[in-house]
């Protein structure tokens, strides 16, 4: 399994499509952009529905729960930060409140997992 | 059909030497590959009246730095100082490829007669992508904090839901791989020209971002390419045959940076771009005698063939088998070695050996009979530039 500890992981800069995004996540909340016209969930946020480019678009809690839409392990320091967790699984999420948002994270541990064979 | 089909044509292709090293300025290079291609032109330098390129090093946190990690159109204008110099272009949204079209937009409206474009890579000391500071900007910011660090890692997890959703598996992308290392050995001008490569190589190569292994991504190098482009009765009158542009197309789908992983973007920019080529060519996938298609890593071959429409959606894999992809085979395939064979130049090069094949001008690699040349010069999800080259204009 991969030495976390001692990976020190680069620090996002918030903009000011994003910034609810890690406001609500400092309250240990997920909170994703939704477009209020056509309910879109989208994610990495953006300045407009990328659905159908409605601009009013408001932050909304999710659940966490989803299934692991991609993934690949990374074998290569390219990073040198992550040179302790090598080999590590990098993963794409697509949570079952919001499909379409795909969220990018990593797989710490698990007991066993299964990809997803939803398209 | 495009009325404008075969009235600009490639007639004359150059190479620098291509190495690991940057011991010479990546200008230098590039000049060498333009210097090449107006002589294979049998063109004078001041006939030159056109330049365009894509400069951008697509290797994060290296400094851009004019004539030594890029070679833009100010750094080939100060070079050569054309006396004749009537058009020149930048582009920025559809990497080289995107040049190429240009500069046939710019032959068609009679602003210059000659046009050289070319493409210098730069490699750049230390690793590729050198993912600087402690802070992730913009995109990044949902990315880098879990290690995703360059391209490789945002196509890895495209390739690994395309291989579980059509139930393959990788180990059948060993024959992309051989083959093309094969066709390598027909192209002096390739880094790993004399290097042959065994499926026992690629299976026992080390794993780099599953599932691509060493033999999946393409090796950075130093190294420039150009072309010569002119109006095809212009081309008629120089040395080389011809190969006349019978159709082009451009990505016509983007999908939001940082949204990784997502194979709708690589299938509806791939088949975007290749509609307009279809439709401007009347010809069609099969129709095509041989096909260069992008694969900076592997995998992009597999987006291109499905989304240009060579296969079904999930097919690819097995499309490439039994020897469809010789030189001899049904659909020969990055006949001078691809981005795998010859390092890390960018589509120009696929666009010059579609030219040549169409021509009758790839030497001991060319196809037999080939008139139909397509290329898909960069993968679907980055720019989806296509082309078709002909021998017989029509």
């Amino acid at each position: 399994m991969s030495d976390w500890s001692k990976v020190t992981r680069p620090i996002p800069v918030p903009n000011e499509w994003t910034q609810p995004f890690w406001d609500a996540a400092k309250r240990n909340v997920l909170e994703l952009q939704r477009c209020q016209s056509c309910g879109h969930f989208q994610h990495p946020p953006y300045a407009t529905c990328v659905q159908c480019m409605g601009i009013d678009l408001k932050f909304e809690p999710v659940r966490g729960g989803g299934a692991i839409y991609a993934y690949t392990i990374m074998y290569h320091t390219g990073d040198k930060r992550f040179a302790s967790a090598v080999p590590y699984a990098s993963i794409i999420v697509e949570l079952d409140e919001a499909p379409g948002a795909l969220l990018a994270g990593n797989l710490l541990s698990a007991a066993a997992w299964r990809f997803s064979s939803r398209s | 059909m495009w009325e404008n089909r075969c009235k600009i044509a490639v007639s004359g292709v150059g190479f620098s030497k291509v190495s690991r090293s940057a011991d010479i300025p990546l200008a230098a290079h590039a000049l060498t590959a333009v210097k090449e291609a107006v002589a294979d032109s049998g063109l004078q330098m001041s006939d030159i009246d056109g330049l365009a390129t894509y400069p951008e090093l697509p290797a994060t946190g290296h400094a851009e730095i004019d004539g030594i990690s890029v070679v833009s159109v100010n750094c080939m204008m100060a070079m050569l100082k054309l006396p004749n110099l009537t058009w020149h272009i930048q582009v920025g949204t559809t990497n080289i490829g995107g040049a190429v079209q240009q500069a046939v937009n710019a032959l068609l409206a009679g602003v210059c007669k000659y046009a050289v474009v070319w493409r210098a890579m730069h490699n750049p000391r230390g690793t590729y992508q050198n993912l600087p500071g402690t802070f992730a900007h913009g995109a990044t910011q949902f990315t880098a904090p879990y290690g995703f660090g360059g391209p490789g890692q945002g196509m890895a997890v495209a390739y690994t839901r395309w291989l579980e959703r059509h139930n393959q598996s990788r180990e059948k992308m060993a024959t992309l791989a051989v083959t093309q290392r094969k066709h390598t050995q027909h192209n002096p001008h390739a880094y790993f020209y004399g290097t042959p490569l065994t499926r026992e190589d690629y299976f026992a190569s080390r794993m780099v971002a599953y599932p691509f292994c060493l033999f999946d991504c393409d090796i950075p190098v130093q190294g420039a390419v150009a072309i010569v482009l002119t109006t095809a009765d212009r081309a008629r009158d120089l040395k080389p045959k011809p190969a006349y542009i019978a159709g082009y197309g451009q990505r016509l789908h983007f999908e939001v940076a940082g949204r990784i992983g997502s194979l709708s973007s690589y299938m509806e920019g791939g088949s975007s771009s290749a509609k307009l080529t279809w439709e401007r060519s009347g010809f069609g996938p099969k129709d095509v005698d041989v096909a260069q298609i992008y694969d900076g890593f592997s995998a992009s071959v597999i987006y291109g063939l499905e989304s240009y429409g060579f296969c079904k959606e999930g097919e690819a894999l097995d499309f490439i088998q039994n020897g469809r992809i010789e030189l001899d085979g049904a659909l020969p395939l990055n006949t001078f070695g691809g981005s795998l064979g010859t390092g890390r130049i960018h589509g120009l090069w696929h666009i010059i050996e579609g030219a040549l094949q169409a021509s009758g001008r790839a030497g001991s690699r060319q196809v037999k009979d080939a008139n139909v040349s397509f290329v898909g010069a960069s993968a679907p999800i980055v720019t989806g530039t296509t082309f078709i080259f002909v021998g017989d204009p029509y």
